[in-house]
C-alpha cells in the first residue's frame, strides 16, 4: 500500500517536471545563446529596429481601434439580453481559436483587391492588402477578442444595484458609466487591454498572408524572425528575448491588474484608520 | 403625499397597485416574487409601468395618458437598495457627497453639508472609511445619508434589514424607525417580514401575487384579517369553515374539526380566528370541561426571549405561543404528542373575511 502510493508520488513529479521543463527550456534557451552585451547589439541592427519601430505603432493603433469599438459593444453584451446573444458571443470567440492562417485568407477575401469590400474601395484609388493599414487590420482581427471578453466580464462583475442607485442621486446613466462603471471595471478593463496587446504583438499567420512581409512597410517583428531565421541567426534570437521580455511583463502587469482592487483597499484601510484616530484624539 | 396607481404585466402574473400615503411610513409586505420591490422601481422611474400613474407632491413622475415618464435622476426619490448598494470604490464621505458633485455648490458648503448629515445619523466617524469595512448597520445609515443629502421627496427602502444578521438586527429597526419618524416625506418600505412590517409601519399594505390584499394598521390586521394569506403573516391562526346552527359550534379545517364557539352563529359558511397566545397546551389529556381539545404533534418550537412559538400538526395546523418558562416546566419536545386546550371565548368568529381558496 505505502510503496504503491510512494510509486505514484514519484510519477506525478517526474510527470510534473517534464512538463515544466518542456515549457520553460526554450524560453530561457533564448537568452543562454548569447551574451546580454551581443543580444542588444543584435537588436539595434537596421532590419530589428524597422521593425521594432512597426510593431508598436501597429500594435498601439490596433489596441486603440479595438478599446474604441470593442468597449462598446462589451458593455452593451454585459447590460442585455437578446435572442442569439449566446450564439453571438460564440462568434465573437472564434478568431482566437481559428488558425491566424485562416484570418489571413479571410481578410484577403473581404478588403483584397478583388473582395467584397475591397473591391469599392479600389474603386475609390484604396487597396489595404500589403500595406501597414492591412498589418492593423490583421492585429485587430485577431486580438480584439481577447479585449472584448475581458471588458465583457468585467462589467457584468458590477452590481447592477450601483448604476440604478446612482441614477436616483440624480446622476445620468453617462456620467454613472465614468463614476462608477469604469473606475469598478478598470482591473478587468487592463488586463483585457494588455493580453489582446500582446496578442497583437505576436500576430504572424494573418498578418503574412493579408500584409506580406515587406521590411520597413509591413514587416513586424515575429516576421522579421522569421525572415532573419534565414539569414541572420542572431537577429532573430534578439528579437525573440525582446519578445518574450515583453511578454514576462504583461503578464505581470495582468496579475497586479487583478491584485489591484485588494491592494488599494489595504491602503485605503489604513488611510482611514488613522484619519479616524487623528479625529478621536 | 404620494400616490400611485400602477398596472404592468410581470412573467408570471399581473402587478395592479393603487394606493397612497401622506408624509408617514407605509410598509409593503408580502413573500418574495409578489412584485413588491418592482413597485418600488417602478416609483423610482428604474421601470416603466404599463398603464396608470405616479405623483409625489405636485409633481407628475408617470402619466400614461400623457405621456409623462420622468425620467430617475429627476425624480428625486431617495433609494436604499437591500445591499445598500455603496460605491465600494469610494470612501464614506465620497459616497455620500456622490449626488452633491452635480449641483452647484461649494467644496466647504458641501464638505459641511455632508458632515451634518453624518452627524445627524450618528456616524460622522465613519467619514474616511471604506464600505468594506463598515458593519451592516453601518453601511445602511451611510446609505441612508446619502439619499438624505439630496432632500428626496419620498424616500424608498428595498428589505432595509433583511441583509444583517439576528444580533443587530433589533438594534438597526429601532435606529431606523427613529430616522424614519424625523423625516417628513413618504416613505416606503418593502419586506417579507412581519415584525419588520409592524413594528416600522405607520400602515401595512400586505401583498401577493401582484395585488393588494388587505391594507391597514398592524393592528387592524391583527384583529380582522380578511384572509388566510394575511393570518398567516400576521402569525394568527385562521380557518374557513361551517357553521354548523343551534350552538352546535363550528366545522372547521380540511379534517372537519369542530370548535365550541361563544358567538352564536347561523348555519352557513364563516372563518374563525385563534390568537396563538390563546391556546394552553399541556401533554396529558385533559378532562373536558366545555374546553375544545385538539390532539396533534409539536413538529417546531422556536423560543425567543421569554415566549415561545410551537407549531403544531393534528387536525388542524396550530400555532401557539407560550410563555419560555411554561414550556421549561411542561418539558416539551419537538415530535412528541401534545393537546391544544382553547377557551370557546377564544375562538373568535369573523364575518367579513374571504374564503380559502
Amino acid at each position: 500500500m505505502k510503496a504503491s502510493r510512494r510509486i505514484g508520488a514519484v510519477l506525478i513529479a517526474v510527470a510534473g517536471a517534464i512538463m515544466i521543463a518542456f515549457l520553460l527550456l526554450p524560453m530561457i534557451a533564448v537568452y543562454l545563446d548569447m551574451a546580454p552585451g551581443k543580444l542588444w547589439e543584435q537588436l539595434t541592427t537596421p532590419v530589428a529596429l524597422k521593425a521594432l519601430q512597426l510593431s508598436v505603432v501597429t500594435t498601439f493603433i490596433s489596441l486603440g481601434l479595438i478599446l474604441l469599438f470593442g468597449t462598446p459593444l462589451a458593455y452593451f453584451l454585459a447590460n442585455h439580453n437578446f435572442p442569439g446573444k449566446r450564439v453571438l458571443e460564440v462568434l465573437l470567440q472564434l478568431p482566437i481559436v481559428i488558425p491566424p492562417a485562416v484570418a489571413g485568407v479571410g481578410l484577403l477575401l473581404v478588403f483584397g483587391r478583388f473582395g467584397l469590400i475591397g473591391q469599392w474601395l479600389s474603386g475609390m484609388g484604396i487597396d489595404i492588402a500589403f500595406t501597414a493599414a492591412a498589418v492593423v487590420m490583421a492585429q485587430s482581427f485577431v486580438a480584439a477578442p481577447f479585449y472584448i471578453q475581458g471588458a465583457r466580464t468585467a462589467f457584468s462583475s458590477i452590481d447592477p444595484a450601483l448604476v440604478s442607485v446612482s441614477r436616483t442621486l440624480g446622476v445620468s446613466k453617462t456620467k454613472t458609466f465614468f463614476r462608477v462603471v469604469l473606475p469598478l471595471s478598470l482591473p478587468g478593463l487592463i488586463s483585457g487591454a494588455a493580453l489582446s496587446w500582446g496578442r497583437a504583438l505576436g500576430e504572424f499567420g494573418a498578418t503574412i498572408m493579408f500584409a506580406g512581409n515587406l521590411p520597413g512597410k509591413t514587416q513586424t517583428l515575429p516576421l522579421a524572425i522569421y525572415s532573419a531565421m534565414q539569414s541572420n541567426l542572431g537577429v532573430a534570437i534578439a528579437i525573440s528575448a525582446l519578445l518574450i521580455t515583453v511578454a514576462f511583463f504583461l503578464l505581470l502587469l495582468v496579475k497586479l491588474a487583478e491584485l489591484w482592487p485588494k491592494l488599494k483597499r489595504k491602503s485605503r484601510k489604513k488611510g482611514g484608520t488613522r484619519d479616524a484616530q487623528l479625529q478621536h484624539s | 403625499m404620494l400616490s400611485c396607481n400602477i398596472h404592468k404585466p410581470l412573467r408570471d402574473f399581473e402587478l395592479d397597485m393603487d394606493f397612497s400615503l401622506e408624509n408617514e411610513t407605509l410598509v409593503i409586505v408580502g413573500h418574495s416574487g409578489c412584485g413588491k420591490s418592482t413597485t418600488l422601481k417602478l416609483i423610482a422611474g428604474l421601470m416603466a409601468p404599463e398603464e396608470g400613474r405616479i405623483t409625489v407632491g405636485g409633481r407628475t413622475f408617470f402619466d400614461h395618458n400623457e405621456r409623462v415618464n420622468v425620467s430617475p435622476e429627476t425624480r428625486k426619490t431617495g433609494f436604499v437598495f437591500q445591499n445598500y448598494a455603496l460605491f465600494p470604490h469610494l470612501s464614506v464621505f465620497e459616497n455620500v457627497s456622490y449626488g452633491l458633485d452635480g449641483q452647484k455648490m461649494s467644496k466647504s458648503e458641501k464638505a459641511s453639508k455632508v458632515q451634518g448629515m453624518l452627524e445627524a445619523l450618528n456616524i460622522p466617524h465613519l467619514i474616511d472609511s471604506m464600505p468594506s469595512d463598515l458593519s451592516g448597520g453601518e453601511q445602511q445609515r451611510v446609505a441612508l445619508a446619502r439619499s438624505l443629502v439630496l432632500d428626496p421627496d419620498v424616500l424608498l427602502l428595498d428589505e432595509p434589514l433583511s441583509a444583517l444578521d439576528v444580533t443587530t438586527r433589533g438594534r438597526v429597526r429601532r435606529e431606523l424607525k427613529k430616522t424614519l419618524a424625523a423625516l417628513e416625506i413618504p416613505k416606503i418600505i418593502v419586506t417579507h417580514d412581519y415584525e419588520d412590517a409592524i413594528s416600522l409601519g405607520d400602515r401595512i399594505l400586505v401583498m401577493d401575487k401582484g395585488h393588494v390584499i388587505q391594507e391597514g394598521t398592524a393592528k387592524e390586521l391583527l384583529t380582522s384579517p380578511r384572509s388566510p394569506f394575511v393570518a398567516d403573516f400576521s402569525g394568527t391562526n385562521f380557518f374557513s369553515g361551517k357553521a354548523l346552527g343551534d350552538d352546535g359550534g363550528v366545522k372547521v379545517g380540511e379534517k372537519e374539526e369542530v370548535l365550541r364557539t361563544i358567538t352564536e352563529v347561523e348555519e352557513g359558511r364563516l372563518s374563525v380566528m385563534i390568537y396563538p397566545w390563546d391556546i394552553e397546551l399541556t401533554k396529558e389529556k385533559p378532562a373536558d370541561e366545555g374546553m375544545n381539545v385538539l390532539k396533534g404533534e409539536a413538529v417546531n418550537i422556536l423560543s425567543y426571549g421569554n415566549r415561545a412559538r410551537i407549531e403544531i400538526e393534528g387536525g388542524l395546523p396550530l400555532t401557539a405561543e407560550i410563555p419560555a418558562k411554561t414550556l421549561e416546566q411542561m418539558g416539551l419536545k419537538e415530535q412528541e404528542t401534545v393537546y391544544a386546550v382553547i377557551d370557546p371565548v377564544a375562538v373568535q368568529v369573523l364575518e367579513n373575511a374571504q374564503e380559502v381558496v
